[in-house]
This record gives structure tokens, sequence and C-alpha cells, in this order.
């Protein structure tokens, strides 16, 4: 725990034996879920689509 | 004398308040207990013996003259080391913020303090929120109270530690994909995760945005519920947290689960589920049953893509917040925390924003699916029995790996969702350590969790046993 200058490059993770990490299988998922994403969704929409009322907060007045 | 194995956060205050008990003798009992748990714990980062004592004999000067009205007035509580408090350092489970001094204090705490709670000090956590299993190379691993062998859960491992092992009456976790719930199932206490947007996250450690949730951890279900009323309700400093009315919990309980749909999903839930695991829910589901609800089985489809999804959200905000740290010093990480946040350097932006304009039209189609046919799922927190220490270590990589992909496996697909859950004592393995359930509810329907908690818990004593390491305390 003390390598605390040292400097680090994060490399890709290794693939696994057959040649695909867990992280590429992750991603190869992601992708696919994807397929049918509607054009028009935005990642605001998850805040309006949980809320019953769609209300937020008031915005804080020293914003 | 008041035997404190069966007395919970909700009968302490009333105590408390009608004067049948000192919140100095209730501080000094716990005190007590910790000193002697700690070494064998492991629960506290720090603790704030003389700020409690003197807070407890304020809280009962003020109930003398009538003054400690409260809804928590003179309850011990500990939390989460990653709850900022203004002037003091919050860890964050981590050798690098050792001495951060916190700037600002966290709505969370801000709640609790004007309910007229007492901090008696810091819980342990994994290093920066990330692991599931309790593990902490930095300040010392957390033990689990039933059986230090065992792993107890995280990352919010102090919470469910202090409160399974009698050390405090309640307290705070934060929970992105698992962490309230994993240590409160492996624990034995009660452990929520709300909707996203349903308490304020202003002051605490971003662990990530999209997911993060501040969860109160208990020995009951009506502890939970009291604290969550306390805990929930606009804050403008977190631009994602909702207005909706925050319903009276405690109040609701009384409303019972006569007619309730639970529904029970077999698909992904139930694959590799240990036979004392699944056992345990069906007899849960029984009792549920003779409260009056209705079990019904759920087809549920897409599960393993919301799972995948949250590991995006979750592993990209992770990178970004500690890229510079990683960079400029890894080794001050431990490698099983340090090694997942790097997986976020090489997920595409494409990817990452994919995830997130995906929520919406993921938690629709989960909704049409779920709750058409039921008001509330029950699943499994963990499907598996409860790893131990030695096999969840790092230099036990196989082992290691699998517990790591496992242990979220069933609650993280929520987090995502954003749904609440909340997660409930429902039995013991053979080798004595407990099993949690877990409920989850439309977004804002945390009471329809705590009725059906509460329902449990009042046909059962899973709630009511205490660990071994506990000796039954008792109050002058």
């Amino acid at each position: 725990m003390s390598q605390a200058s040292a400097s680090s490059t994060v490399c890709p993770p290794e693939s696994d034996v057959d040649g695909t990490s867990e992280l590429q299988i992750l991603l190869k998922r992601a992708e696919r879920a994807a397929a049918d994403l509607d054009f028009d969704a935005l990642p605001g929409d998850f805040l309006l689509a949980i809320s019953p009322s769609a209300s937020r907060s008031p915005k804080a007045a020293d914003d | 004398m008041i035997d404190t194995s069966t007395l919970d956060l909700v009968g302490l205050v009333d105590l408390l308040k009608q004067r049948s008990l000192r919140a100095v003798d209730v501080m000094q009992a716990c005190l007590e207990r910790i000193d002697e748990a700690q070494p064998r714990l492991n629960a506290f980062i720090s603790i704030d013996r003389a700020e409690a004592m003197a807070a407890a004999a304020r809280a009962d000067w003020l109930v003398a003259r009538g003054l400690g009205t409260g809804p928590l007035h003179g309850a011990p509580l500990a939390h989460k080391d990653m709850f900022y408090r203004q002037g003091r350092v919050s860890t964050c489970g981590t050798s690098i913020l050792r001495s951060r001094v916190a700037a600002r204090t966290s709505a969370a705490l801000q709640r609790l303090d004007a309910a007229g709670a007492i901090q008696v000090g810091a819980l342990n956590m994994a290093e920066f929120a990330a692991g599931p299993t309790g593990h902490n190379a930095h300040y010392g691993d957390c033990r689990n109270p039933w059986n230090p062998d065992y792993i107890t859960g995280g990352s919010s491992s102090g919470s469910g530690v202090a409160v399974a092992a009698r050390l405090v009456f309640g307290a705070l976790g934060s929970d992105t994909g698992g962490s309230v719930r994993l240590p409160a199932a492996m624990c034995g206490a009660v452990g929520l995760k709300p909707t996203h947007g349903r308490i304020s996250r202003y002051g605490i450690m971003p662990r990530a945005w999209s997911m993060d949730t501040v969860g109160p951890m208990t020995r009951t279900v009506r502890d939970c519920a009291l604290l969550t009323y306390v805990l929930a309700g606009a804050d403008p400093r977190d631009p994602e947290c909702s207005n909706e009315p925050v319903p009276d919990y405690l109040a609701d309980l009384a409303r019972g689960i006569r007619g309730l749909r639970v529904g029970r999903p077999r698909s992904y839930f139930c694959e590799a589920l240990d036979p004392e695991v699944a056992a345990a829910l069906d007899d849960s589901s029984e009792v549920l049953r003779s409260a009056g609800a209705e079990i019904v089985d759920i087809e549920l489809s897409g599960v393993d893509d919301l799972f995948g999804l949250a590991q995006i959200i979750l592993k990209a905000e992770a990178y970004s917040l500690h890229e510079a740290w990683i960079r400029d010093r890894p080794g001050d990480y431990d490698v099983s925390i340090r090694s997942p946040i790097e997986d976020g350097a090489h997920i595409p932006a494409v990817r990452y924003i994919q995830a997130l304009r995906q929520r919406a039209s993921m938690l629709k189609k989960f909704e049409a699916q779920a709750f058409s046919a039921c008001e509330v799922l029950l699943t499994p927190v963990f499907q598996q029995r409860t790893p131990t220490l030695a096999a969840s270590r790092a230099e036990n990589e196989t082992a290691a790996t699998e517990n790591m992909q496992m242990l979220p496996r069933c609650t993280r697909p929520f987090s995502y969702l954003g749904l609440p859950a909340l997660t409930v004592p429902c039995g013991f393995q053979s080798n004595g350590l407990p099993i949690g359930l877990q409920l989850i509810a439309p977004a804002y329907q945390e009471s329809l969790l705590f009725r059906t908690g509460h329902a449990l818990q009042e046909a059962t004593r899973w709630h009511l046993e205490t660990p071994p390491l506990c000796r039954p305390l008792s109050f002058p």
C-alpha cells in the first residue's frame, strides 16, 4: 500500500483462455441490448419514468 | 430490567420519551458492547465516545423538560464512514482519504440529527464502497457476528455488523448495486435500497451517481420504516431527489397484506439456488400466504441484460471518479477493488450512454412484466451459502472472482431500474449463518415493502435471534 508515487497506465484486460474476457462479454451483451433502442430515447427520460408525478426538488437558489 | 436483545429502535425511543430509560444508560451499554465486540468484529473505523455520552446527557436533559420530541430522540446510531460531517474526517474506507476533512454535512445526517438521533461513530466499509464482501485492506476486514470466519457482505459491512450484533439501534449504508442488501442479508439485519430519488445523496461519497442510494439498516422492519420516514423527502442540493410526498410508513404497517399479490420469479433468480436458501424462501412465502397474501409465479425475461447494463454504468462512472488516483497512486488501492474499477477505462462512451438511454424503456418493460400480475416481488438476495473470508480473498483468485460475480447477481438489476428493494431475515443456513430475502416494489411504493416485511416479522422470530458473540445486555 505504499506506492503512492507510482503511476499506472491501465492496460486492456487480458483475454480468458477462449480469447474472450469478462469485459468483452459484458460489452457484447450491452451492444445487443441496445439493438432496439428508440432513436428519441434520452438519459433524462429515466427520471421522468420513475417518478409518479415527475417532480424533482426545485433547483437550489445558489446554483 | 429491560432486555436489549428484543428491543428495537421504535421501542427504545418510546421508553426514552416516557423516561422509563435514560439515554446515558443506553449509550453507556452500547459503548460497552462496542468495546467488547470491536476486537473481534472490527465494525467501527472510529468511535466518538465523549461526544456520544455528552449528546445522551443532553437528550435526557431535554426529555426532563418536555423538549425531547424528535422521532429518534436519544437513539444511538452509527453510519458507514462515507456520510460527510463538516469538520470531521470520512475515510470512505480508503487510506487515500484518511486525512480529508469534510467541508459539509450530508443531508442524511442532518435529518437524523434534527430527529434527535445520536451518532456513536463511523462504521467500517469496503474501500470506496466498491466491494461486495466486507474485506478492507486499509482498516481490516469486517467480521460476521454469527461466525467471524465468514464474510459480512458489503460494501456497508460495518453497518450490517453493528446492527446485527446489537451494537447500535440502526445504521446508514449506501447501496449502488447491493451494498445495503448484501450485508443486511448476510448479517441478519433489515436493509432498504430506496427508490432512486427518494432519499437525498447530498454530502455522501459518490460510487456511481446514476445508481447511488442511501439506505437504512435496522433490527426490524418497523425500525426501517421509521428511519426511512425521517430520511426521505425533497432536497434541492441533490438534483435527482424527488418531491414526491413521504407517506407515514410506520402508520401504514397496520394495513397488513390481505389480498396483496406476492410474485415469485423463477427464472434467473432460481438458477444455482442453494436448497437451504430455496427452502427459506418457500417457507417465507407460506408465512405471507397465511397472513393473507396471494403467492403467484411470475415470468421475467431480460434480467441478465439489466445486470449487464448496471455493470456498464457502475464501471464507467466509477472510473471517471477514480482515474487520477488510479493513474498517480495505484498502490493505494487494494488490487481486488482497483481492477474492476479499471475496467471502466475500456468501456466506450457509446455503450455507457446507451445504457443510460435504455433505462426508461427497460423500467417500463419490467414494470409491465412484473407488476401487472403482482404488487411485490420476492427473490433471494444471494442465491448461495455465505462464503468464507478466506474463499473471498483476492489471492484465492478463482473463488474470489466467482464470488464477486455471484454476490450482486440478484441485487444489481434493481439498482439499474431504480426500484425500491427491502431485505428481511428469513432463516438460517445449517452452518448458522443468516439468510435474507429480497422484496421489490414499484417506484415510490416502499410502503408495500414495509407492510410485507412487517407481516413476515410478526409471524416469525428470525429477526429476534441474536448472534452468539452477543451476550444480552440490560439497562438499569
